[in-house]
């Protein structure tokens, strides 16, 4: 069977009313989005209450949608804008929660022993600051370029670039990494 | 662990980390909240569409016996009898215009 591309998929949601191919490229994208809103909200259920409030407005703005954009950096910022809205909205019962998720992982994170380890790894990026941990998401999770990740943030590339150079900084540190371990060793 | 090390790590682990996520039923909910139809979205006129618009116009503008044709348009008001034909015609041709106008909105038949 032939698979369709996402812009074929769009032309038939848009031009034809055919949901079915809206189905396609949600079950197509929904993977990562929502990998990433878990990663931005730390929180399983409201990361997928976004994700559909995300696949809602685009479909209503499919026809808006440029072709020659990348699809899944137009449903990120979609993405973005609506956890974005979310937190001025909810801001209080949002900050309490991370201030809930701060204090766990910091507990169970005071002895960051073995490097390589993914709990580590995971407790260190919960401890990382909102903006910094969304970089590290967007370019190591879902391995894309430091100009999509700006145009999904809404931000200059440069800043996508310092902001990933400090996350990996304090991840290091925070993974009490010793940088002359290696070094010894050889 | 020097910085390419480093890198590399965090390479691995994150990439590692993303597994996929079953759809468990989130398309299907999704589907279930669909409206109907997406929005049709304003068509947008281009930026060389507006310039020719307003060059042509000026350009008619320019070219046009202005004057004469305000004094021949203001003579259909002035001459009463005669022109009431006249007036309905131009009445008619705007309703005309109007309601395409219109209609296209709605159908988007023609990109304007």
């Amino acid at each position: 069977m032939i698979e369709l591309s996402d812009q074929q998929l769009i032309d038939l949601v848009v031009k034809a009313g055919n949901q079915r191919a809206f189905a396609v490229l949600v079950n197509r994208h929904q993977s990562g989005l929502r990998a990433s809103l878990r990663q931005w909200c730390q929180n399983d259920a409201l990361a997928d209450d976004l994700a559909q409030e995300t696949f809602l407005k685009a479909f209503r703005k499919l026809d808006s949608f440029q072709s020659n954009a990348k699809l899944s950096t137009w449903l990120y910022r979609i993405a973005y804008n609506t956890f974005l809205d979310y937190k001025k909205i909810k801001k209080n019962n949002f900050q309490d929660t991370f201030e809930d998720i701060d204090n766990v992982h910091s507990a169970a994170g005071s002895d960051l022993e073995h490097v390589g380890d993914s709990r580590d790894l995971d407790q260190a990026l919960a401890q990382l600051p909102e903006i910094q941990r969304q970089t590290i998401d967007l370019c190591y999770t879902q391995g894309m370029s430091h100009s999509e990740a700006a145009e999904i943030l809404q931000c200059p590339v440069g800043s996508v670039k310092s902001h990933v150079q400090r996350a990996k900084q304090k991840l290091k540190s925070l993974l009490a990494i010793p940088a002359t371990a290696q070094v010894a060793g050889e | 662990m020097n910085d390419q090390e480093f890198e590399l790590f965090l390479q691995r682990e994150l990439k590692a980390q993303n597994d996929y996520i079953e759809d468990d039923g989130f398309t299907a909910a999704l589907m279930a909240q669909l409206p109907a139809k997406p929005e049709r979205a304003k068509a947008k006129p281009n930026r060389l569409v507006i310039w020719s618009g307003i060059i042509s116009t000026a350009i008619v503008v320019a070219i046009l016996p202005i004057q004469s044709m305000l004094q021949g348009f203001a003579s259909i008001f002035t001459q009463p009898s005669a022109n009431w034909a006249t007036l309905l015609g131009l009445g008619l041709s705007m309703l005309a215009v109007s309601a395409l106008v219109v209609w296209n909105d709605r159908t988007r038949l023609f990109e304007l």
